[in-house]
């Protein structure tokens, strides 16, 4: 901050008489609510931004507590609880999708004393709700007195949040970027006449006499609303969520500085200038009416739930476990059990490793199908390398890893081989991508805007026509942009190290030995060994890259797979690797390749780097994922309603789908999914999984000190976890953790997010198309169920030794169990103990 | 062949509408059990009025003005006959044409997009309604009929835009736009009987004749109904301070606001057009209409620059539109206005549709770009540039400003956008070769600017009459004004991005937030015509 500044701020406080500083006797006190308004900021989930979008658990900062106390508490706050309404669960009862056995299970699992009668009989009454949750003074005086208090102060937060961290939709910026999100706030609110047509005629000198800093001005509020101080803690937390959109955006700017080892407070600054409203209004338009609300509000939303409430709860619970019973009963009676010979020695006619992702699940079993001695593998999707990846001519690089790591090495896009042809293809590029630029600012700027409509408007007939058609994109795939249609398969990764970018020579063997381990592939390679990645294909998509793959962090998969698949072919790397007991054949060539889940289609990359020998197997290997592909879209057709349809005309519709500018639903991406198995393939080969499972390969006798172990249940297991309840709290409560309506989507500030319809509230999470297809359901709100087969002891080491494992397994934020060698499933129970699981209740 | 088509023209012209309306009397519920019966049928219909308009479009190129009426009674007060007529001549092939274009993009890209919703059906129901509405007002012959599709249309979108019903946002922009519609409406309803009571006829060809032939001053009321036909203009087209509503129409689904945004919004320049032998009655009106074009334009496209949210943002691209648009009615360039109209409406309708591509620009690589920092001299080399170039290709369009000075404001408003693009340009990247890309592109804008006036100017001659700027007219002051204003909005844009002082947080915060009007404005209408809270408006929703 300048001193021109400091300078009036100082002005400015002294200028604010209402305001004392707090004087030293209460410093402790002080510091207690430092600490709660750490507490409130860290209940709030990040929000990644649509460029590289992916799925967050919205409970995240919940996990400390139990499901059932989050549960109540949401309640308390917002007004609903995690569950689904009864309704829903009365419909999977009458579907036979909850049968009473399961029921019967759920009940002895709860360890609730109610029998089956008086659970069947009580749920078929509503369960009860709070009358509304811990919403703040906006909202009490429009019931009071009407208006539209509630709409207008959020639209005024979010305009303000949308301006302040703008990524560049606007060509004129807001002037006060340098400064803090709550100072630029102050600034602007001393300009802006709005509240003063909404009657709110002292507003601008409320705002001078604010306090100056965030912390004593949350502290200030504290006092003047007389919030009790066993409240402070959830009225902080409720604030936030009244405005839980933008506080989930300053929640990921503060992880992404963290994750740097840096600093970012502006969620504390979202949360004054919150309570800074709250205070303004109820200073302004204190009535008696008001403030006996404002006072009954805080009383009833601190109390504990009611002895109703609680015995409903009892009943919500049974419920979702009877649900989850239903679905780990399929699961679990579908393991192979251990007989099948002593290991295939015979050497696979392919293998192929494929990202955990639960859409892989289908693809892996049709290519098993067609091709009945290849071998799949399940993995994290950035095959364990950490490169961020700089496309040809860019200037900054998109990180490739999953969201809670940082990146290793910078990897450039370049051309393949040829050195000069690069430059002269960046050059082109630049041009190219200039153009584009200047004639953009040509359409937008003031004055020339009228001039570009009348000399080329009317081009757009065609660009109408050919976006109608799916002939053309409305922009243009960021993926080629600038680039010639010609050279786009002479581009990729390079992995030579040069100028602090590529992976230096001396780190390729550590890699692939790691690579390979993690993976569980030490021996035994067939001659072709695919790494595919995935990635979508869908038009005029706000949440493309939901799409793509998370563990890349919200980008496709091939660069990740093609920086492996170089290391591995190394012939130095070949013989590191045979020193090291990894004895990869000769005639063994490692290929990568990029799934689309959209169309299931398999683009293989850098083939002509494969050995003349070897080009059978490609173009064998090509047919066989041609019938794989074919036979994943039969199996996903009865998702997207063309079951009865021909093969070709199955196919068809996926190809338009993915171009189709008007399409809400390109695919189903990770809908149902409700479990994660970490396991051989042998374990669950034989069990159609329906494309519900994440699906991570592991052999624990493979894994000295369980290093690999560890390292699944606190990386990939933890990812699940939040796709899983990203999809759950979509689902529970659209509203709140989900983004609504995708036909009302409002792209905000360039890249960020969307806002439903005109404005309000930036929103998180899955919109309804991607949850229900306008009849039904197609997700089933389940918590996630972990199968490890790993020896339990090794498990529960890896729970206690990892705080967060703990929190999401013993607070009851998924299931875990354990398959031990004979395929037999074991549960951990509430009391930490493993019992076996049971299909059948006891007599 | 051609004479066939040319009889035929009425009829191609009147089917248009009439099958729509009859597509659209089917009930919400019979829609909504069968919705993608609906859709293909709403599909089939707006398909054979797109071909219908095409085909009379073709037939207009060699024929003539037509008036054809189908039904006809006498309305009291001697102020002519209600009657179902078409009037055709350029500017009704080519609305026709446009709108039946959108048309069928837009309830093409409605299939897909509202797929699964429960009230799909009744989506497309509404859909063909609202463009049988805008068809029918288009192919009026009768002024009456006009008016009664003018209302027709408004009430038809506001089913549209009230799709989705339980959202309070969605009440309260249609809450205020009904209101706004309905001023509108009634400024209309009494231009139309001024008209009437003037002229003793409602017919639109009549009014052209007696304006045409007429060699003494007509009565002074319609002088008037030309004040009043502004007023309904200009809040049809959503101008300051009534622009608030359609800032917030975003409730709706997306292709509404591309049917909105290209269909609709344009009524007002459609009628001013529709009603040039009015309109020449009063320049003084004109005048005034050119100015509220001239400010709305100002505000808007500079409040445009500080939008956050994509759609909002081409909202008040649209505004801005639109008063330019107007402004170009004002100085009575009528084809450049109708360019203007139909351009618009295809550029707006396809940023609507795929403004959820956005993120695709956030996506794509950061090239590493080299442009310079922008000084005086690189202005006074685009500029001088800009006006040669626009001079030459003027001439060679053998453009006369000696017969119409308001061209000069309009050379002008080009030349300052080529140096706009040559500046951007400049500021980008500095090579030779890519700067004369740049400048071949400039020169490319130009001559299709000038071709495009050229084309338009024939196509629509047979459709207005140009008012006589020659008394009681502001015209010379507004052509100077305008001039100031353009180059005020371009230095005024270079000078928000460069300049570091303390006037720019002022100038932000009040465009940002559109000058405020709006938010009283929505504080009025809603307490004239509050939304009902969540909680009631779900037990209405039922009934």
């Amino acid at each position: 901050m300048n001193t021109a500044e400091e300078k009036n701020l100082e002005e400015q406080d002294m200028a604010s008489p209402e305001f004392e500083t707090p004087i030293d006797s209460a410093n402790d006190d002080m510091q207690e609510v430092d600490k709660l308004i750490d507490v409130a900021c860290s209940r709030i989930a990040p929000l990644w931004p649509l460029k590289h979008f992916v799925a967050v658990n919205p409970f995240f900062g919940l996990r400390d507590q139990m499901f059932q106390t989050a549960s109540d508490t949401m309640a308390r706050i917002v007004g609903t609880n995690l569950y689904m309404p009864r309704e829903y669960y009365l419909e999977q009862l009458a579907t036979g999708r909850i049968t009473r056995n399961d029921l019967k299970l759920a009940i002895w699992r709860s360890g609730s004393e109610l029998d089956i009668d008086t659970v069947e009989q009580t749920l078929s009454q509503p369960a009860p709700q709070p009358k509304m949750g811990m919403v703040p003074v906006s909202d009490l005086l429009e019931q009071v007195e009407g208006g539209l208090w509630k709409s207008f102060v959020t639209e005024r937060i979010s305009l303000h949040c949308a301006s302040y961290f703008d990524l560049g939709q606007s060509l004129l910026q807001m002037p006060l970027r340098h400064m803090s999100l709550y100072g630029s706030w102050l600034k602007t609110a001393r300009i802006d006449r709005s509240p003063a047509m909404m009657g709110l005629g002292d507003f601008r000198v409320d705002i001078a006499r604010l306090p100056q800093h965030p912390r004593d001005a949350i502290k200030w509020a504290i006092k003047e609303l007389s919030i009790h101080e066993n409240a402070v803690e959830r009225y902080l937390h409720a604030s936030l969520m009244s405005i839980c959109g933008w506080a989930a955006w300053a929640s990921y700017l503060k992880f992404q500085a963290e994750l740097k080892g840096q600093e970012d407070d502006c969620i504390v600054d979202l949360l004054a200038i919150r309570l800074m409203w709250d205070v303004i209004l109820y200073k302004e338009k204190k009535s008696a009416a008001l403030v006996a609300r404002w006072r009954e509000m805080l009383t009833r939303s601190m109390r504990p739930p009611s002895a109703k409430r609680r015995a409903s709860a009892e009943i919500d619970r049974i419920l979702l476990n009877a649900m989850e019973i239903g679905f780990q009963r399929t699961v679990v009676t579908g393991f192979n059990k251990p007989n099948k010979s002593n290991k295939p020695a015979e050497r696979p006619s392919l293998q192929a490793a494929f990202c955990i992702d639960v859409r892989s699940e289908v693809y892996r079993r049709s290519l098993e199908t067609v091709s009945p001695n290849a071998q799949t593998i399940g993995f994290a999707g950035f095959f364990g390398i950490f490169i961020e990846h700089k496309p040809l001519g860019s200037s900054c690089s998109h990180s490739h890893v999953p969201v809670i790591f940082n990146s290793a090495y910078s990897i450039e896009e370049k051309v393949k081989g040829d050195v000069s042809a690069n430059d002269d293809l960046i050059e082109k590029r630049r041009n190219r991508v200039g153009l584009a630029k200047a004639w953009k600012g040509f359409k937008l700027s003031a004055a020339s805007c009228f001039s570009f409509v009348e000399a080329a408007g009317l081009v757009y007939i065609k660009k109408i026509l050919s976006d109608s058609f799916g002939l053309s994109r409305p922009v243009a795939d960021p993926k080629t942009q600038g680039l010639g249609k010609d050279v786009i398969d002479k581009i990729g990764p390079s992995i030579v190290a040069k100028d602090g970018t590529g992976i230096p020579e001396s780190e390729w063997l550590d890699n692939a030995e790691r690579i390979l381990r993690a993976m569980s592939m030490t021996e035994n390679f067939a001659r072709i060994v695919l790494l595919a990645g995935h990635g979508s294909t869908s038009a005029n998509n706000p949440h493309a890259t939901a799409l793509d793959c998370g563990a890349c962090a919200g980008q496709t998969g091939e660069a990740s797979a093609r920086v492996v698949v170089a290391i591995l072919n190394q012939p130095s790397v070949r013989k590191g690797l045979k020193e090291r007991g990894i004895d990869v054949p000769e005639d063994t060539w490692f290929l990568a390749g990029l799934h689309d889940t959209t169309t299931d289609d398999m683009r293989l990359f850098d083939t002509d780097d494969v050995p003349d020998e070897l080009s059978d197997d490609v173009l064998q290997l090509r047919g066989l994922l041609e019938q794989a592909a074919d036979l994943t879209r039969l199996q996903r057709s009865a998702l997207l309603g063309t079951e009865s349809l021909p093969d070709n005309a199955i196919e068809s519709d996926v190809r338009s789908r993915s171009k189709d500018w008007s399409q809400v639903r390109p695919e189903w991406a990770l809908v149902s999914n409700a479990a994660f198995i970490v396991a051989p393939r042998e374990r669950t080969a034989d069990v159609d999984l329906g494309g519900r499972a994440f699906l991570h390969d592991y052999c624990w006798k493979n894994d000295d000190g369980f290093k690999i172990l560890e390292l699944i249940m606190t990386a990939p297991m933890v990812v699940g976890n939040w796709i899983n309840m990203q999809y759950y709290g979509s689902m529970v409560n659209n509203e709140l953790y989900g983004s609504g309506n995708k036909v009302l989507h409002n792209i905000v500030g360039g890249a960020i997010g969307v806002l439903e319809g005109n404005g309000g509230d930036l929103r998180t999470g899955l919109s309804m198309q991607s949850l229900h297809d306008g009849k039904k359901w197609v997700h089933e709100a389940l918590r996630l169920s972990v199968f490890i087969e790993a020896p339990q002891e090794e498990i529960d080491n890896v729970i206690n030794n990892h705080e967060l494992v703990r929190q999401l397994v013993e607070n009851r934020w998924l299931h875990l169990f354990q398959i031990d060698d004979d395929g037999t499933v074991y549960r951990r129970d509430y009391g930490k103990n493993w019992s076996r699981f049971k299909t059948a209740p006891e007599s | 062949m051609l004479s066939t088509l040319e009889t035929m023209k009425p009829f191609l012209v009147l089917s248009a509408p009439i099958i729509l309306w009859l597509i659209g009397l089917t009930s919400s519920k019979a829609a909504n059990a069968k919705p993608k019966l609906m859709a293909h049928l709403n599909s089939a219909g707006i398909w054979i009025a797109f071909a219908c308009a095409t085909l009379a479009g073709i037939a207009h190129l060699f024929g003539e003005v037509v008036t054809v009426t189908l039904f006809s009674f006498e309305l009291p007060g001697n102020i002519g006959n209600f009657t179902l007529s078409t009037y055709i001549n350029g500017s009704t092939v080519i609305m026709l044409m446009l709108v039946s274009f959108v048309g069928v993009v837009v309830s093409r890209y409605s299939y897909n997009y509202l797929d699964g919703d429960p009230n799909q059906g009744r989506f497309h129901k509404w859909l063909c309604l609202t463009l049988a509405s805008i068809l029918t007002l288009i192919v009026s012959g009768n002024l009456m009929m006009f008016l009664l599709a003018w209302i027709s249309m408004s009430l038809c979108l506001h089913q549209l835009l009230m799709f989705y019903h339980d959202r309070p946002g969605a009440l309260v922009a249609s809450h205020k736009k009904f209101i706004a519609s309905r001023i509108g409406d009634l400024s209309l309803l009494i231009a139309v009987l001024l008209i009437g009571s003037s002229l003793h006829t409602l017919e639109l060809n009549e009014i052209f004749d007696i304006v045409a032939n007429s060699t003494q001053p007509l009565p002074g009321g319609v002088a008037a109904a030309a004040w009043f036909i502004v007023i309904s203009a200009a809040l049809k087209s959503a101008q300051f301070p009534f622009h608030g509503w359609i800032i917030q129409v975003m409730e709706a689904p997306t292709p509404v606001s591309a049917l909105l945004h290209a269909g609709i919004v344009n009524a007002g320049a459609f009628l001013i057009i529709r009603m040039s032998p009015i309109m020449a009655q009063s320049n003084m009106a004109l005048d005034v209409l050119a100015l509220i074009g001239l400010v709305t334009l100002g505000l808007a496209s500079l409040s445009m620059l500080t939008q956050t949210s994509i759609k909002v943002s081409l909202a008040w691209s649209t505004i801005a539109q639109m008063g330019f648009m107007l402004l170009e009615c004002g100085l009575g360039l009528y084809s450049l206005a109708m360019l203007h109209l139909v351009a618009h409406s295809l550029y707006k309708a396809h940023a609507f549709l795929a403004s959820g591509s956005g993120v695709d620009y956030f996506r794509a690589p950061a090239i590493k770009l080299e442009g310079s920092t922008i000084s005086a001299k690189h202005w006074f080399g685009a500029l001088a540039v800009s006006a040669v170039i626009s001079v030459i290709v003027g001439a060679l369009f053998g453009i006369d400003i000696s017969h119409e000075p308001a061209l000069i404001a309009t050379g002008v408003i080009v030349a300052i956008a080529m140096s706009q693009l040559i500046i951007q340009s400049a500021s980008i990247m500095e090579t030779k070769y890519f700067l004369l890309i740049a400048l071949a592109k400039t020169t490319a804008v130009c001559i299709a600017y000038y071709a495009l006036h050229i084309v338009f100017e024939h196509a629509i001659a047979d459709s207005v009459i140009l008012p006589s700027k020659t008394e009681g007219s502001l015209q010379l002051v507004i052509i100077a004004l305008i001039i100031a204003y353009f180059f005020a909005l371009l230095m005024l844009q270079h000078a928000f991005r460069t300049s570091k002082a303390k006037w720019r947080e002022n100038f932000y915060v009040h465009l940002y937030n559109g000058l405020y009007i709006d938010v009283l404005i929505t504080r009025i209408s809603n307490k004239i015509w509050p939304a009902p809270s969540p909680e009631e408006n779900t037990s209405g929703a039922k009934s």
